[in-house]
């Protein structure tokens, strides 16, 4: 839609060229900040800017209320992501940019026709994307096999993660390792044993100890890009 | 894009859900990208529909890492793990991640061989709550009941204290008490001491109903046929009688006396007597037991005992004793 160069007057969501960790980081372990930053609006320009106008107008289709807006606006764009990385994209974050943007300019067509949650037309949109990239890139760019890790980068890793763990609570941290600790057959038991004890089914004891080892993850990444 | 746009919408809205998405071997076969493409659609609008979709797909993202990791998964498996999972840089740092996990729950295993009774039970109540707030209230009863306890040991240590330092004070009553009774039985014996010395320096018989001693004062020359011969009168109480013989010159240093009776024969005797002064002038005293004199005629034989020389008669004093 704009392939006019970047100016002041444009506001808009930057495609993102890298998938990198600190974004990711902000990601995950600053939402409340970057809803705020959404609140705010003022991405920087790039290949599918979009001004001001055009983002409030996205934001008052998801919901009049600007804050609950800025909720939904994030939980598709962490969605979106996740699925151009299940599909083996390298750069996902851009892709979902990407698709946020196109979206965004179609609101004025869709908005008095649309029916239904409007997550489910961002990922219409998304599924586009997706073809388009792959008509781009004939062969999708793969990931080479995961290096093995240098001996100092895994004390460093095991030294972050240990301190990560310190600052869990202690029942946050009992049960993560309780939860991850046995093997096949036994872990299954013993997943049973322990959803019983905490009254929770199954499903909500693996929600919760999944929730445990994100915020484990976040605080990991970090402490390595903070080390490194 | 229009045309697309509203195809899509078509498409999203008409199409049902064909898949298990609660399944986690699909959620892994989706992940590893070993689904059709409308399977994979079902997963995508699953995912884009379902507030917890995310959460659990990440889950089974873990596992998946996890497994992988513990070399469970298939030859197939692994190699889409590694040239299609792995394709995105935040699975691969999630892969570093998970194995300094593995190693951390490796090393929070290993030290605890046997959890101790109070671990368990510090399990028991986190997992229970209402054991915990029991436990809580029996913790507070007890703080409680120690702070009484605390108080009242106090309170009686206080009072021992007390009680100690009223029996010491009493202790050093007792002894000066018993420090003045020895005393008192000190002065007691010496007094007694003093009390049979002077009891023994005393003839033993005397009434204390009449006169024990009886003074009486002769002067010599008088005789025997006078009638103005002194007249000692005896009652049966009379254990002794003082007489003093009147001397008209004091010139021995000492004097013997001799007590006669009629027939002359000598009833008692004190040598080396020492003159005295009395009331008439210079007289010898001496004390004679009112035993040796019965009715009758007496005499004292007065002799002047010279610091040398001969002894000298110096006179007769005659009485009558009467009883």
């Amino acid at each position: 839609m704009s392939s006019e160069k970047p100016n002041p007057q444009t506001l808009g969501f930057r495609a993102r060229r890298q998938y990198n960790v600190a974004r990711s980081r902000r990601l995950d372990s600053q939402q409340e900040t970057r809803r705020r930053q959404t609140l705010a609006s003022t991405p920087n320009p790039g290949a599918d800017d979009l001004n001001q106008k055009q983002f409030d107008e996205l934001l008052l289709w998801l919901n009049p209320d600007r804050e609950k807006a800025a909720a939904k606006y994030e939980w598709i764009r962490k969605r979106l992501i996740k699925i151009f990385v299940s599909r083996g994209s390298p750069t996902a974050e851009e892709l979902a940019d990407r698709t946020i943007n196109r979206v965004a300019q179609k609101v004025p067509e869709i908005r008095d026709s649309y029916v239904g949650d409007p997550a489910h037309y961002f990922y219409g949109i998304a599924k586009y994307i997706w073809h388009e990239e792959l008509r781009k890139q004939i062969v999708p760019v793969l990931a080479p096999p995961a290096p093995s890790v240098p001996t100092k980068d895994k004390e460093r890793d095991y030294a972050c993660l240990e301190k990560c763990l310190r600052e869990l609570s202690k029942t946050d941290r009992d049960l993560v390792i309780a939860y991850y600790q046995q093997e096949k057959t036994a872990k299954i038991d013993h997943r049973r044993k322990l959803a019983e004890e905490l009254g929770l089914s199954m499903n909500g004891l693996r929600l919760r100890a999944f929730r445990i080892r994100a915020s484990l993850f976040k605080c990991f990444e970090i402490c390595r890009s903070a080390t490194g | 894009m229009n045309e697309v746009a509203a195809e899509m919408i078509v498409v999203i809205t008409s199409q049902p859900m064909k898949i298990n998405t609660k399944d986690d071997a699909v959620l892994r076969k989706y992940l590893l990208g070993n689904l059709s493409i409308e399977e994979q659609e079902d997963i995508e609008l699953w995912l884009m529909s379902e507030e917890d979709a995310y959460d659990l797909l990440e889950a089974v993202e873990d596992d998946l890492i996890d497994d992988s990791m513990a070399g469970r998964l298939t030859e197939h498996d692994l190699d889409a793990f590694n040239n299609h999972f792995l394709a995105a840089p935040e699975r691969q740092r999630k892969l570093q991640f998970s194995r300094a996990f593995k190693r951390a729950l490796a090393a929070a295993l290993q030290p605890a061989p046997t959890p101790s009774a109070w671990a368990r039970f510090l399990d028991a109540l986190r997992y229970r709550p209402a054991l915990a707030y029991a436990g809580s209230a029996l913790v507070i009863i007890l703080v409680a009941g120690s702070l009484w306890s605390l108080f009242t040991v106090g309170e009686l240590q206080r009072e021992l204290r007390s009680t100690t330092a009223q029996l010491a004070d009493v202790g050093r009553d007792r002894d000066d008490l018993k420090r003045q009774l020895q005393q008192s039985q000190a002065a007691t014996q010496t007094l007694e001491t003093q009390f049979r010395a002077l009891e023994a320096s005393i003839p033993p018989t005397r009434s204390p109903s009449a006169p024990v001693l009886l003074a009486v004062n002769l002067i010599p020359g008088i005789t025997r046929s006078s009638n103005d011969v002194p007249k000692v009168m005896l009652s049966p109480n009379t254990s002794l009688v003082r007489f003093s013989l009147a001397l008209l010159d004091d010139n021995f240093p000492a004097y013997n006396v001799s007590l006669a009776d009629a027939d002359s024969r000598e009833v008692w005797s004190q040598n080396k007597v020492a003159a005295t002064d009395s009331r008439d002038g210079k007289a010898v005293e001496i004390t004679v037991p009112a035993t040796v004199l019965s009715n009758g005629d007496y005499s004292f034989s007065l002799t002047g005992m010279p610091a040398s020389g001969p002894p000298e008669s110096i006179g007769r004093y005659y009485f009558r004793a009467l009883r």
